[in-house]
């Protein structure tokens, strides 16, 4: 009986663990990329970082394609470089995000979890998206 | 309305009044002070002795202090276009000093580079630009040192106006080589040391020399060197506050928008959306065989951490059993192709070799069908940068390196065809051997960013041959601290 409920506590855990992985990318309110190739970006102060340039991802299209994007589960993905990245959401919590030069998968730094997009049109749909953005995007500083 | 306020207000400056006295004030601080100031210097300019014509300065009032203008003349090294009175002049090298509340100065060199668009123009008035007046068709860099000749600033203009600006930021310190066409009539005027001639005794001559500062330059909004936090108050004779900061037109709280994209990075065709690039040709065809260019290319590698052999590590520089396996990098090493004509037009594109599936690679699973990338702007901890004897040995690289591309249907391999051993293999093929140390990705084995990074610092020579010598030993320099790619420049139709 002790064994079930602790089997029972763990798996509650886990789940617990899982769920609070998940973001509710309909609630964001922005997505923004820097221009930027700071290492240590995520060691400024958030006023060092207001003085970045960044462009803005179109919001609509952002979270369509992201509600695609799954946990990746702890399947590891070698980095090839990245651009930062920074998600607003409606309950003014703010997730810093670390985007793969290559292939479709992202770091959320907030809940620690790589998302990825498995389904080979989503991922393209995703790096043409952040390409596209980068390249044309208005830079606001 | 906030572009206009990146334009250089001319009531920013005011002349100076008690001329004499505060020139002589300088000039005494300047050889009491300054001098003394300068054993620290650990660049290329490092021995290289400085002079500041005094008879040439010219006297302001910035924010209400005194500043002083003058040219300084670099001895034993002519660097590029120290001499105020050469109109062929590539830039204009100044010292400012200003006059600090307690009377000491703070000098400030300031290195004026114009595009060669600017140039072309042969009724150019380069020698009328100065730190606070732009001559309004003025387009190019503005850069400002402290006397330690260390890199404290960037204002980029186009016709007079600053349009991007930047500051050093906190961090490590790096090199870039940077190398500029310097005109010479008659073949003379210029002299560099280290500067080579183009063939066919043509009046041009490229110029390198390394230049140090902290990686990463921060994006600010116009650069001033005696307010690099933009938070210092306006003129004293109530004109805005050009550095646009705090008290100035621009307002911290709502940024001011740029004009932003640089056009030719639009007008570059072959790359699609997702950055891979559909079309080989098009994004190579603006290169030409032209005996009057010269021919570079660049090997760029990020490390995993830099100036580290680690194959793998996170991005905190953790490795082995203390590595966050969801963050863990293995770098990346990618080529730069660069012809600069010779009206100093440039032509560069870079790519790096990648796995192009639709999720990233890892040690469990090596392979991905692969594709060349634009890598333009993408981080390097270290480069080599080879100066290609012919146009012929440019493309001869540049053609095998362009075999990589998505069409070619060649797969990426952690271990065996990664993009290391792409880049090495498109140099190795056509006569440019570089010692290599192979490593291993936990288990297999492979050129790697992280061995290269530091095998290409102990070079000493490049030996292999070219299109036309069997025996040819490459002319090359080694940038051992990294820095950012350049942005891929030069359109055609």
């Amino acid at each position: 009986m002790i064994k079930l409920i602790l089997l029972l506590a763990i798996f509650g855990l886990m789940m617990c663990n899982d769920s609070s992985k998940s973001v509710n990318w309909d609630d964001m309110t922005e997505l923004i990329i820097y221009k930027t190739q700071e290492e240590k970006f995520d060691e400024l102060s958030a006023d060092e970082m207001a003085k970045i340039e960044f462009v803005k991802v179109n919001l609509a299209e952002a979270k369509q394609i992201l509600q695609k994007a799954q946990l990746s589960n702890g399947k590891m993905y070698l980095w090839k470089g990245q651009f930062w990245a920074k998600a607003s959401f409606a309950n003014g919590e703010t997730s810093l995000i670390r985007i793969s030069r290559y292939g479709g998968f992202f770091y959320n730094d907030s809940n620690k979890s790589t998302y990825s997009f498995q389904d080979s049109a989503e991922s393209s749909r995703w790096q043409s998206m952040i390409s596209k953005t980068l390249g044309t995007g208005e830079i606001i500083r | 309305m906030f572009l206009g306020a990146c334009t250089q207000s001319t009531d920013w400056l005011t002349q100076a009044t008690d001329e004499a006295q505060i020139k002589q004030s300088a000039q005494n601080w300047f050889d009491q002070n300054a001098q003394n100031q300068s054993k620290n210097r650990r660049n290329a300019l490092a021995n290289v002795s400085r002079k500041p014509d005094w008879h040439l300065a010219k006297q302001y009032l910035h924010r209400g202090q005194p500043l002083l203008e003058l040219p300084l003349a670099y001895e034993g090294k002519n660097l590029i276009g120290v001499l105020e009175n050469d109109p062929q002049s590539r830039g204009l090298t100044k010292l400012l000093l200003r006059q600090n509340a307690d009377r000491s100065f703070t000098p400030i060199i300031m290195r004026i580079y114009a595009s060669g668009e600017y140039l072309k123009n042969p009724n150019n008035r380069l020698s009328n630009n100065s730190f606070g007046l732009k001559d309004p068709k003025f387009s190019g860099e503005v850069y400002f040192y402290d006397w330690n000749e260390e890199f404290l600033g960037v204002n980029h203009y186009k016709n007079g106006k600053i349009v991007k600006s930047g500051r050093a930021s906190q961090g490590k310190v790096s090199c870039i080589t940077t190398c500029q066409i310097q005109y010479s009539p008659n073949g003379g005027g210029g002299g560099a040391d280290d500067g080579q001639e183009f063939s066919g005794g043509d009046a041009y001559i490229t110029v390198c020399n390394q230049t140090c500062y902290p990686s990463g330059v921060e994006p600010i909004y116009n650069y001033d060197p005696y307010c690099p936090y933009n938070n210092c108050g306006g003129s004293s004779g109530g004109g805005s506050d050009n550095g646009g900061g705090d008290n100035g037109e621009g307002d911290s709280n709502n940024p001011p928008v740029s004009s932003g994209v640089d056009e030719n990075t639009i007008l570059i065709k072959g790359i699609s959306e997702n950055g891979v690039i559909q079309d080989i040709r098009a994004y190579t065809k603006c290169f030409t065989h032209d005996a009057n260019s010269i021919y570079k290319i660049t090997i760029n590698i990020d490390q995993p951490i830099a100036g580290s052999r680690a194959v793998i590590a996170d991005s905190d520089g953790n490795t082995g059993s203390a590595m966050i396996k969801e963050r863990a990098t293995v770098g990346h090493t990618f080529l730069t192709f660069e012809q600069i004509k010779k009206d100093g037009t440039r032509i560069i594109r870079s790519m790096g070799f990648y796995p192009i599936g639709s999720v990233g690679v890892s040690p469990k699973n090596p392979s991905s069908p692969g594709g060349l990338v634009n890598d333009e702007e993408h981080k390097f901890d270290a480069s080599l940068s080879l100066n290609m004897p012919t146009s012929t040995d440019f493309y001869r690289v540049l053609n095998t390196f362009s075999s990589y591309h998505i069409y070619n249907y060649k797969e990426y391999d952690l271990y065996t065809d990664n993009c290391t051993s792409a880049c090495l293999t498109a140099l190795n093929e056509n006569g440019i051997k570089l010692p290599v140390t192979p490593g291993s990705f936990i288990l297999g084995l492979g050129s790697n960013p992280g061995n290269l990074g530091e095998d290409i610092k102990s070079l000493r020579e490049i030996k292999g041959y070219n299109y036309n010598t069997p025996n040819y030993s490459y002319i090359f320099s080694v940038n051992p601290s990294g820095g950012v790619a350049p942005k891929n420049r030069g359109f055609c139709n």
